[in-house]
């Protein structure tokens, strides 16, 4: 029987939930009255620019930092009094560190197993030799990418419910990253576990999310389901022989545009199904409509407020 | 290269006021131990001292820059630095050599600036070989070999300055002039390139701030990647849960690289010789006054002193002695001014379990820190009554117990403290520092200290340390209850915040 | 064995789109006869390093389109399906490509008889 639909049945508390959670580093706002639910047994790629305060949320999401207002709660309890029974179904993965560098991997493999019950031996092995990782070497002698890895090992063994991964791959070579991305999507095939990742590497993570969740200056501007998105936003190919375009586009779905009076391409935000057609006998042209990818798509979520004011 | 920037790079302030500092104690050495007479003093520190760590610390500053991996590539920056480091030096040495004509007016001017001239470009030709600690144990060497030689050759130098002034005055600018060229010779220039260095004004300038606590990480990291030796194997297979297999984990994460003792063994060295740094100096200051003094006496004063309080009589001396049991609280302040070992790695505890065993954490490092010290001042005294021959009692020992359970209620206080901002601590440590210290210094303190403190008896002291333990307890908990993990522990104004 | 899909993650096509168009090609070309089992989400998923929810979101749509039939408890196969039903879904793929044909031929301004002959004239030599 299916994990993932055994989860989806049963009715869970949801890994994460936010209310209104701001978060101040003196006058600095990195995140401003963000709601969000992370739903079970999903991925959600977590995207926005540096600074967005992704890290923020994700170390929220962790308990390391408390949000200065607003609550926050992983598998229902609040951020500020997670203890051991949650703390030992959460595995985080963070950006740079989060490991003792004098150990070698195998004895920080081992200092870690001792604290996590579900420490799963069988996948440490199995993972040392997908990931390419030697063991005997001092974790502050390996290079970015190995750290990347080693950090990965010590998130993942433990068969976590909730994973919580910030920038894991950026250093990996193509080969190991694409086993990376397999191995997250194993982990919610086989064990049901909602992961969390952000990543700057937008390839990747269209490749295995669900979910988004955009911020921009430390608000939600998307969270959405990925095909929605994919679905939401489009080029549009306009070509008018007779040259009856304009120069300005004031419907409010257009969110760019350039080209002149015979050939323009618009990028657009619409659900509406026969919004394309009835666009084109407005202005008396042809149109052709694109899908955006994920690359394409970003610039228009990180940006989409500045168009509103 | 302007002077914003050569003084930049070779902090002036500082380099000046460790100059400053370590050529009056040189100075003092030489007067109180080797017993020259003033002028040939003052012609060893200012033509021979002084020159050697201003040129060491200027010489510092500018290898930092040449070490940079891309020094290479600024244009005409060896050049320019040469022509800047070499005004410099010369002023150096006008200024000292006017100095020595000023303090004595008979040791010839000349002498003094070829004498500088040397030891000030005698530290280029330094090249700054690896950062391992093992440099340091042989720079210890190499000075302790320099004293040596200075204590054998000193006299003599003077009195050759004075025979041939000139010859002296020739000689230094053709070697300073050797050591330039070598010093800035191009091809040695660009062997330093990559070779990281940073010189001891930039560690000091950076003292008791953020960055400097980043710099100091980040040296610690690239000594652990040196090292091939491979920490202790975690032993347990799993934690129970219990509070002292924690504490067990949390020190295996701080102290695991290390054997068990070894720390123990070494935190014991260090603090003991602390302790003994006062009577040493006290020594120093006796033959200072009286050279013909009686070591045996000294002994006797010292155990004396240590023992029950009192002294025989008043001197500089006593000042010093009283030093002795002010070192464990000096070294405490030190202690608590580095920060709590932060945790790299986010353990499943929950942040009530996490302070709890950060309190103990920072109980047994201030504990273990201060018990070595009191141990190194008995240890001083009692070694001083051997050597005056004074039978040991054991009465005696409750007056320095009692002299020293006088800091114990600090020793919490003064981990709150250092939850607030760094570098005001550092100040206000300073000036608490200086005020006991004059107040143990003061004739009769002590006297009547230490009666007031048999009342106060060990149990009444243990008592208002518990309490300010609590205190701290209760702060730290507030601390991890309310505030982010990955920042060092601080900010807080935990003594006036309600 | 169930043939191949091919997944393209960056040309901005939703994912479970690209799996049912596929399938739906795949049978209105017979490659995927009648009555044949889909591939379980689970494999799917292993073989394509695809999200399992993706997967599932497309056999449930197709389940919900007809084309598929949940039989024997969870196992899905390829529904029989006969009469003009079965001919207007073949059509559909061929709809799509004729229409963006269609719209290239006005804007080269070709007129519908000269595009109606190459069309005829390509038939005739595809089936040779």
């Amino acid at each position: 029987m299916n994990a993932v639909t055994a989860t989806s049945a049963a009715p869970t508390v949801a890994p994460f939930a936010a209310r209104g959670i701001t978060k101040r580093y003196g006058s600095l706002v990195a995140l401003n009255d963000v709601t969000l639910e992370i739903p079970a047994g999903r991925i959600v790629g977590l995207l926005g620019r540096n600074g967005a305060g992704k890290t923020t949320l994700l170390n929220i999401v962790s308990g390391i930092v408390l949000p200065s207002a607003g609550s926050a709660a992983t598998f229902g309890v609040p951020t500020d009094r997670l203890d051991t029974p949650q703390l030992t179904r959460l595995g985080v993965v963070q950006q740079e560190g989060g490991m003792i560098s004098w150990m070698t991997v195998r004895q920080h493999l081992d200092f870690n197993a001792s604290f996590y019950p579900s420490w799963d031996r069988k996948l440490e092995q199995r993972l040392l030799g997908e990931l390419e990782l030697d063991p005997k070497r001092r974790i502050v002698q390996l290079s970015t990418g190995d750290r990347q890895k080693a950090g990965l090992l010590l998130g993942l063994c433990h068969r976590p419910a909730l994973l919580v991964l910030d920038e894991p791959m950026s250093a990996l070579d193509p080969i190991v990253r694409a086993r990376a991305l397999d191995l997250l999507i194993e982990r919610l095939r086989d064990d049901g576990c909602t992961v969390l990742v952000s990543s700057h590497i937008l390839n990747d993570v269209e490749k295995i999310v669900d979910r988004v969740i955009c911020l921009d200056q430390g608000e939600v501007v998307a969270d959405a389901a990925f095909d929605e998105l994919q679905e939401t936003y489009a080029e549009w190919i306009l070509s008018s022989p007779a040259g009856t375009l304009p120069t300005a586009y004031p419907e409010p779905f257009v969110l760019s545009h350039h080209g002149d009076a015979r050939q323009a391409r618009l990028r657009v935000r619409t659900n509406e199904f026969e919004a394309a057609e009835k666009f084109a006998s407005d202005y008396g042209a042809q149109v052709q409509r694109r899908p955006l990818n994920l690359e394409e798509i970003f610039p228009l979520l990180a940006n989409s407020r500045k168009d509103v004011r | 290269m302007n002077a914003r920037a050569y003084s930049r790079l070779v902090h002036p302030v500082i380099a000046g006021l460790i100059a400053i500092a370590y050529s009056f104690i040189g100075w003092i050495e030489i007067r109180g131990v080797m017993h020259l007479p003033a002028s040939a003093t003052w012609f060893l520190t200012l033509a021979v001292l002084a020159p050697l760590l201003c040129g060491s610390l200027l010489t510092g500053g500018l290898h930092e820059c040449m070490h940079l991996s891309f020094f290479g590539v600024l244009p005409g920056a060896r050049r320019s630095l040469r022509r800047w480091h070499c005004g410099v030096l010369a002023g150096i040495a006008v200024v000292l050599g006017g100095l020595s004509l000023w303090r004595t007016h008979d040791t010839p001017v000349e002498a003094t600036i070829g004498l500088c001239a040397i030891f000030l470009t005698l530290p280029l030709l330094n090249r700054r070989g690896s950062q391992s600690p093992r440099r340091l144990f042989s720079l210890v060497g190499c000075l302790l070999l320099g004293c040596a030689l200075f204590d054998l050759v000193g006299a003599r130098l003077y009195s050759l300055a004075m025979a041939a002034p000139w010859a002296i005055f020739a000689a230094g600018l053709f070697i300073a002039a050797f050591c330039l060229r070598v010093g800035f010779d191009r091809k040695r220039v660009r062997g330093r390139a990559g070779r990281p260095f940073r010189s001891a004004a930039t560690g000091i300038s950076v003292m008791f701030t953020k960055h400097g606590r980043m710099m100091q990480a980040k040296t610690v990291a690239e000594a652990q990647s040196r090292s091939q030796r491979i920490g202790r194997d975690w032993p347990l297979e799993s934690v129970d849960g219990s509070a002292w297999d924690w504490l067990r984990v949390l020190l295996h994460e701080h102290f695991g690289q290390q054997g068990r003792f070894v720390w123990l063994a070494g935190v014991c060295v260090v603090m003991a010789v602390f302790a003994a740094m006062p009577v040493a100096i006290s020594l120093l200051i006796e033959r200072l006054a009286e050279p013909g003094a009686n070591s045996a006496q000294f002994c006797e004063i010292v155990a004396t002193f240590g023992r029950t309080g009192s002294f025989p009589g008043h001197s500089p001396v006593m000042a010093m002695l009283a030093l002795m049991f002010l070192m464990p609280y000096w070294i405490v302040l030190v202690l608590a001014l580095t920060p709590l070992p932060m945790s790299r790695i986010a353990y499943p505890l929950s942040r009530r379990r996490l302070a709890w065993l950060n309190f103990l954490l920072s109980l047994r490092m201030l504990g273990v820190g201060y018990a070595a010290q009191v141990c190194g001042v008995f240890a001083t005294v009692e070694l001083a009554g051997l050597l005056a021959g004074i039978p040991f009692r054991f009465e005696n020992m409750q007056a320095q117990a009692a002299l020293l359970l006088l800091q114990l209620p600090l020793l919490p206080l003064l981990r709150i403290i250092a939850l607030t901002r760094r570098r005001a601590y550092g100040i206000v440590s300073l000036i608490l520092f200086m005020l006991l210290f004059v107040a143990f210094t003061l004739p009769g303190t002590i006297e009547r200290i230490v009666p007031c403190l048999s009342w106060l008896t060990a149990g009444g002291s243990l008592a208002v340390s518990a309490f300010v333990a609590w205190i701290y307890w209760r702060r730290l908990l507030r601390r991890y209850s309310t505030s982010d993990l990955n920042q060092p522990i601080g900010m807080i104004q935990v003594l006036v915040a309600p | 064995m169930p043939p191949l899909l091919v997944i393209d993650y960056h040309n901005g096509v939703p994912a479970y789109r690209q799996i049912m168009d596929q399938v739906k090609l795949q049978i209105a070309t017979g490659m995927l006869p009648p009555g044949s089992e889909m591939a379980s989400t689970r494999a799917l998923s292993t073989e394509l390093s695809l999200n399992p929810m993706t997967i599932s979101k497309a056999y449930a749509l197709l389940e919900h389109d007809g084309v598929l039939e949940r039989r024997r408890g969870q196992t899905l196969v390829v529904r029989e399906t006969h009469g003009p039903e079965a001919r207007v879904e073949r059509i559909e793929p061929l709809r799509t490509q004729l229409a963006a044909a269609a719209s290239l031929a006005r804007q080269l301004d070709v007129s519908s008889s000269e595009a109606l002959k190459l069309f005829r004239k390509i038939l005739d030599e595809e089936t040779k």
